[in-house]
């Protein structure tokens, strides 16, 4: 965890090379071992106004599982701990399709976040990637992982509950109380700009991507010797920039504007995908309200069909 | 050169047994390539050819050889296809040779292959030299496989050369004793020209190239020839010989081999087997033995993006220019669209045209699985040759149903006849007579149905022999059969492409069978898919490929995005493969599994 210093010599650096809006969204990702009394009055007066915490699930043997530091009542407890220093704004972390979760597992979960004070949630399921210690786990067949009718009560459990208790979803994983979407990552989802500062760091501004070296020890010798750290630099075709403003706007129940893509690309929608929206449509898996095209709830659910439609190539 | 010092001669070998391996030390022994510009086995040129190790087109290569007398002869060594496919090629080969040199492998000995060689070999009347092959190998055991040959074939072994082509060991005996025993040919200059044609190629710019050994007269450019099957005449632009590469010479002299440019549109204007002579004044008579190459096997080839049915046209025109035996006309399937029905001369040939096609071409196909001919009598005294499933006429159109037949002889090890005789029953096979080679090997032949063969038949040979039995095959007329179509429907259309013509006796259980195959190979899609295996109006089976509920990428911003979109890339490309029927997702292997019929 960085300390309060540290943090202050950022803070300080940016407000000297960027001119900050009042109202801006300064969220910081905390795990809950790490969010103290002390700690949040130190980051509250440098602005940050919003936390994101790791909460992952309420079940202790997951959590330990999982590998993490903390027990679901210190979790909460953390929470609680900085609503009371006065951040209002905070958002956390759920998971499903945990190996040895059952769907009252991920149930209790929720229902237990939702009484926490909260006003934002994330919620994924876990993917095992070849090569991470889960995966070994997997490949040897140790890890029982709910099957497909378990994940598909899970989702669906996420889907009703939370709405229920007036977080809506706003985007495949996303959830938030009226006016506590994330302002930060709607920018990814609208394609707009945004710089990203630090190792691994990625930028998006115009059609460029750019991304930081991912080398912690690269990053700070190449500042240290008064060099900008090594980037990758990737222009974006028109089609490759399509593709991802279709599939990252449908991400979002609000979905897109025909308008709106018209003016950013100067051709209508069927320019470039002539009956794929029409195609969806009739699969009941797109819709188009007032110009607005978005995904229906069962469009939702097997997003990557939808999303794939809209590749070129 | 004077016929006198002209020797032509084939190899022949069962397959593997080394056949492109000798031939490319005679090739390199007799300096006709340098050594340093030795590719190995130079002689199957086509990529395909060398990756699979066996020899589609024939090529030939003229060797000067300095005989221990002082002479120079000239060998031409024609090479065969190595597979049952291509018989009636190896024939025409052999028939334009004087001898052959059969080789043996010193491990496996005699196999299916070598038997039905050496008998095209005697029914054209060739001098044979056996060699044994692969004496370097620690297993190798030439004194065994030389009784073998002696038991099994007659063939007197006293005087076999034990070589080893892939050290060179042997190998100049080899060359001593083609000059010896093969006969030169006959001198026949003075008479009409007559040129057996034994492979033809496409050229882009020659047209049509005829591969011949001129059997009398001689043949020089600007000279006025006539095919004797099509009547058709042209000029002679040019001929030579193969060193392997085309040489041009001023003549093709009576008795040798060689090629022949005159501006010939397409090979099926110079067919294998038939005789080329002088358009004035020509020989009267054709040479023996030419047939039309008749396919056997057919399937249908789509395009997956039906926006390449053009290109797919296009590249089987220009496959077809060079491969006589290719067939095709378009064909539509209400499933598949626009595509072309295939002939082929078998398996092997199909799979190499389906390959050539993907890779030379970069076209994305669809074969349906591939059928045999029946011919259909129908009630109203009509015959029809059925081709393609989708065509059989209505049940009570039809008064009955003949397929046709192979004759196939299996040489196996005496203790896996069981084995053999197991699956020849399955596939409905007739047993006509099994005989002991020695007292370790046999030989069974059956009638077998062509359409029971076709597709899997030699795997399963191979495996439930662990690889020791070998096959050869040929046609032998047809014969009743009580067959019917078995149709399959996906969520409720009939997906003609689909569609098999089987033997009642099992169709219910093929139809069960295929269905519970489908729902496997099928993969899972947005909606619920049911699969029914039906017989005229009866559904027979009925299983359900389940839809998929959930899937979606959890977590995605901005830095993930070129990684989340690696991964919907990938799921797209793995559809390419598949072709879209109505609103499914078909893979390839869909359209085979109708075939294996392995319960």
């Amino acid at each position: 965890m960085l300390s309060p210093e540290s943090l202050s010599v950022i803070m300080d650096t940016l407000h000297q090379c960027f001119s900050i809006d009042r109202q801006a969204e300064i969220t910081m990702e905390m795990n809950p071992c790490d969010i103290t009394a002390d700690y949040l009055s130190a980051v509250k007066g440098m602005g940050i106004n919003r936390v994101s915490a790791g909460v992952q699930t309420n079940n202790d043997t997951l959590l330990s599982f999982l590998g993490r530091r903390h027990t679901a009542s210190e979790a909460a407890a953390a929470i609680r701990r900085a609503y009371r220093a006065g951040i209002h704004n905070i958002s956390l972390d759920l998971m499903y399709e945990l190996p040895g979760q059952t769907v009252k597992d991920f149930e209790k979960s929720l229902l237990w976040a939702v009484h926490l004070p909260v006003n934002h949630m994330s919620v994924y399921s876990l993917i095992i990637e070849e090569g991470t210690r889960f995966g070994q786990l997997m490949r040897k067949g140790l890890l029982q992982r709910p099957n497909e009718l378990e994940s598909w009560q899970m989702y669906q459990a996420m889907c009703r509950i939370l709405p229920h208790y007036g977080l809506e979803r706003y985007e495949i994983s996303s959830f938030a109380r009226k006016g506590y979407r994330s302002r930060h990552n709607m920018k990814y989802w609208r394609l707009d700009d945004y710089l990203g500062l630090g190792p691994a760091a990625c930028s998006r501004i115009g059609h460029m991507r750019f991304e930081d070296v991912p080398g912690i020890r690269q990053y700070i010798r190449a500042l240290l010797s008064g060099k900008l750290p090594p980037e990758e630099k990737t222009e974006l075709s028109i089609y490759e920039e399509i593709e991802e403003y279709c599939f990252m706007h449908l991400r979002m129940r609000e979905g897109f504007s025909r308008k709106a893509f018209e003016e950013r690309y100067g051709n209508p929608l069927e320019t470039y995908y002539k009956d794929t929206v029409e195609v969806l449509k009739r699969q009941k898996l797109l819709r188009e309200d007032e110009g607005m095209i978005h995904m229906t709830p069962h469009g939702a659910a097997i997003g990557n069909y939808v999303f794939e439609q809209f590749l070129l190539t | 050169m004077d016929t006198e010092h002209i020797r032509n001669f084939s190899i022949i070998a069962h397959i593997d047994h080394g056949k492109s391996t000798l031939a490319d030390r005679l090739i390199e022994l007799t300096g006709t390539v340098k050594k340093r510009d030795m590719e190995a086995q130079i002689l199957d040129t086509m990529d395909l050819e060398r990756e699979r190790g066996i020899t589609i087109k024939e090529q030939s290569a003229r060797l000067m050889y300095k005989y221990k007398d002082g002479d120079v002869y000239e060998l031409n060594l024609i090479d065969t296809p190595g597979h049952v496919d291509f018989n009636y090629e190896v024939s025409r080969s052999l028939s334009a040779c004087e001898g052959a040199i059969l080789i043996v492998d010193a491990t496996q000995g005699v196999q299916a292959q070598t038997l039905a060689n050496v008998y095209l070999a005697l029914d054209n009347n060739l001098e044979i030299i056996p060699v044994i092959n692969k004496i370097d190998l620690p297993s190798a055991d030439p004194e065994r496989v030389k009784k073998e040959v002696e038991d099994i074939i007659g063939l007197d072994m006293s005087d076999a050369i034990e070589v080893s082509a892939k050290t060179g060991f042997g190998v100049d005996k080899v060359l001593e004793r083609i000059v010896e025993q093969i006969p030169a040919p006959e001198d026949k200059s003075k008479e009409p020209l007559q040129c057996l044609i034994f492979d033809s190629i496409f050229d882009s710019y020659q047209g049509a190239i005829a591969y011949v050994r001129v059997v009398s007269g001689s043949v020089r450019p600007g000279m006025d020839i006539r095919m004797m099957a099509s009547g058709k005449v042209y000029k002679v632009t040019e001929v030579g010989y193969f060193s392997p590469l085309p040489k041009a010479d001023t003549e093709l002299p009576c008795g040798s081999v060689g090629f022949i440019c005159a501006s010939i549109k397409n090979v099926h204007d110079c067919e294998v087997g038939d005789t080329i002579t002088t358009a004035e004044n020509g020989a009267t008579e054709a040479l023996p033995g030419y047939r039309k190459a008749l396919p056997m096997v057919f399937c249908g080839l789509y395009p997956i993006d039906s926006k390449d049915y053009d290109q797919l046209k296009d590249a089987l025109e220009k496959l077809s220019l060079n491969d006589a035996a290719l067939e095709f006309e378009p064909e539509t399937s209400t499933a598949l669209g626009f595509g072309f029905r295939c002939g082929f001369l078998g398996l092997l040939h199909m799979d190499v045209v389906q390959e050539r096609l993907e890779r030379e071409y970069h076209l994305k196909l669809i074969t349906t699985a591939p059928s045999v001919i029946y011919k259909v009598y129908r009630t109203d005294g009509e015959v029809v040759m059925v081709d393609n499933p989708s065509a059989l006429p209505p049940q009570n159109n039809i008064e009955h149903i003949e397929e046709p037949i192979a004759k196939v002889d299996i040489l196996v090890p005496s203790d896996m006849v069981g084995a053999v005789m197991e699956l020849a029953q399955n596939r409905r096979g007739e047993f006509i007579t099994m005989t002991y080679l020695d007292t370790t090997r046999v030989t069974l032949t059956y009638r077998i149905p062509l359409s029971e063969i076709i597709f899997d038949f030699f795997d399963k040979l191979k495996s439930s022999t662990r690889g020791y039995a070998s096959l050869d095959y040929q046609l032998d007329g047809y014969q009743d059969t009580d067959a019917v179509k078995l149709d399959i429907l996906l969520n409720g259309d009939l997906v003609d492409a689909l569609s098999v013509i089987v033997h009642r006796s099992n169709a219910a259980s093929r139809g069960r069978s295929l269905a519970r195959k489908l729902k496997d190979i099928i993969p899972r899609q947005q909606f619920e898919v049911p699969i029914q295996a039906a017989i005229g109006s009866k559904i027979v089976a009925r299983e359900t490929v389940k839809a998929y509920r959930k899937d979606v990428l959890a977590k995605c911003y901005g830095g993930d995005v070129s990684r989340k979109k690696k991964l919907l890339e990938k799921q797209k490309e793995g559809k390419k493969r598949m072709k879209q029927v109505g609103s499914i997702e078909i893979p390839q292997e869909a359209f085979m599994a109708v075939l294996q019929n392995d319960e």
